[in-house]
């Protein structure tokens, strides 16, 4: 009686059966380590892009006690980015369990491993400046996209709140014209805060202004930052 | 000594590795490798899976088939023996989840008691063991504690065997040894079994 062993040798042979070509089995695993290595970049640039978020906020509006737990402070996290970092992560670390020595590590130190790795990409990109091109290429391409620059329009669009921005458009005394974003034009009251003698030169400066709205478009301000910085143009007291 | 004789003693002299290089210039080896893997591997099946002879039968053609056809995909660093466990374990888990058998217990033991009769090692492990109470242990425990306690007690494999053929880490394996251990004894104080 026939063994096992011989009934499938004999099948091999009548059948003509080959091994698979080695080339296929290096193509799949190329493949497979490739996106390994491109779940950590999608990971890196998150990081990178979670850090320019948090670098470009304005952390100034945070620390008003009108403004802290509010939802716009939850509603400024990037979600997106953070969930992207972890799905990305999870990816990476499914990839490289299911590798050919991958299982021989434990999860938590593989994810440890490739959350490093990210940091350090995501760090190298911010350094950089790739991730502030990154945003504002997404910014440009997809409209859907919200920006960093988009959350920060938003955060100084609250006039209720207090909080204004725009670009000056004139300056007479103690008031400035101010255009905002929506571009409506607002009467700013300077009152109470010093003049520099070469305010005129703000003239087309975008500016934050955090003050109290007094009519329908009348601001009272009082403090005024130059839009990127926390130095301010007009305030009672420079905060620089 | 006759030619052949001689050629299966030179073949035999061979370690598993060396075959499976032979087999990609000259099919002709790949028989020397089922006929040394064949009982072992019917016997690791039979032991984890409770199946059917003709349910084993099918398992094993699949492996050494897939074996075959993955041939390419062998990975030097591992030992020949944990791959092709591995592709057991895959094949047996996948047909336990597509088809898990009625009468479990019953069928693992009357097999257990075919295998009594036909395997040196396990005679030998009779004599060691109590057999008839140890298989109605393990025909109770879930399969990952009875596979892991098939390969290291039955098929004696060292723990980074066991981690090359389960693909879990080597801590994992003394973990789920450990546990797989108190499994075994809760059961047999369940079943009032002793040793």
């Amino acid at each position: 009686m026939k063994s096992l062993s011989d009934k499938i040798f004999t099948k091999i042979k009548s059948e003509k059966i080959q091994p698979r070509p080695a080339w296929q089995f290096r193509i799949k695993k190329l493949l497979f380590w490739l996106m390994a290595v491109l779940a950590t970049l999608v990971s890196g640039l998150s990081i990178g892009l979670v850090a320019h978020s948090a670098a470009s906020q304005d952390w100034t509006i945070y620390s008003d006690n009108r403004f802290l737990f509010s939802s716009e402070l939850i509603s400024d996290i990037p979600y997106f980015w953070l969930l992207a970092v972890i799905i990305a992560l999870v990816i990476a670390y499914l990839i490289i369990r299911q590798s050919n020595t991958g299982y021989r590590y434990s999860g938590i130190f593989i994810i440890v491993c490739c959350f490093l790795t990210s940091l350090i990409i995501g760090s190298t990109l911010f350094a950089t400046g790739a991730s502030r091109v990154v945003d504002t290429t997404l910014n440009n391409d997809f409209p859907a996209y919200n920006s960093v620059n988009d959350q920060l329009i938003k955060n100084w669009s609250q006039p209720n709140n207090g909080y204004l921005g725009g670009i000056i458009l004139s300056q007479a005394g103690q008031t400035i014209k101010l255009q905002d974003f929506k571009g409506k034009v607002w009467q700013i009251n300077l009152d109470n805060l010093k003049i520099p003698t070469n305010s005129k030169e703000f003239i087309g400066e975008k500016v934050r202004i955090v003050g109290r709205e007094t009519d329908q478009n009348d601001f009272k301000a009082q403090v005024i930052y130059v839009w990127n910085n926390c130095k301010a143009l007009f305030s009672a007291n420079a905060c620089d | 000594m006759t030619k052949p004789q001689i050629i299966k003693a030179k073949i035999g002299a061979l370690t598993d590795e060396e075959i499976v290089a032979l087999t990609l210039k000259n099919k002709d080896f790949y028989l020397h490798i089922m006929k040394r893997y064949e009982t072992k591997l019917s016997r690791y099946i039979t032991r984890i899976a409770n199946l059917r002879p003709e349910d084993s039968e099918d398992i094993l053609q699949e492996v050494f088939l897939k074996a075959y056809l993955n041939l390419y995909d062998f990975d030097r660093k591992l030992k020949f023996s944990s791959w092709i466990y591995r592709i057991c374990h895959n094949e047996v888990i996948s047909f336990w989840r597509k088809k898990k058998p009625e009468n479990a217990d019953l069928q693992l033991f009357e097999n257990s008691l075919h295998i009594a009769i036909t395997s040196p090692i396990y005679q030998e492990l009779e004599i060691k063991l109590n057999k008839e109470k140890i298989d109605i242990i393990l025909a109770q425990m879930p399969i990952n504690f009875r596979e892991i306690m098939v390969l290291r007690y039955f098929e004696e494999r060292e723990y980074a065997e066991i981690s090359d053929i389960l693909k879990i880490p080597i801590n994992t394996v003394g973990t789920l040894i450990s546990r797989a251990k108190k499994v075994f004894k809760k059961l047999s104080v369940q079943n009032k079994i002793e040793f």
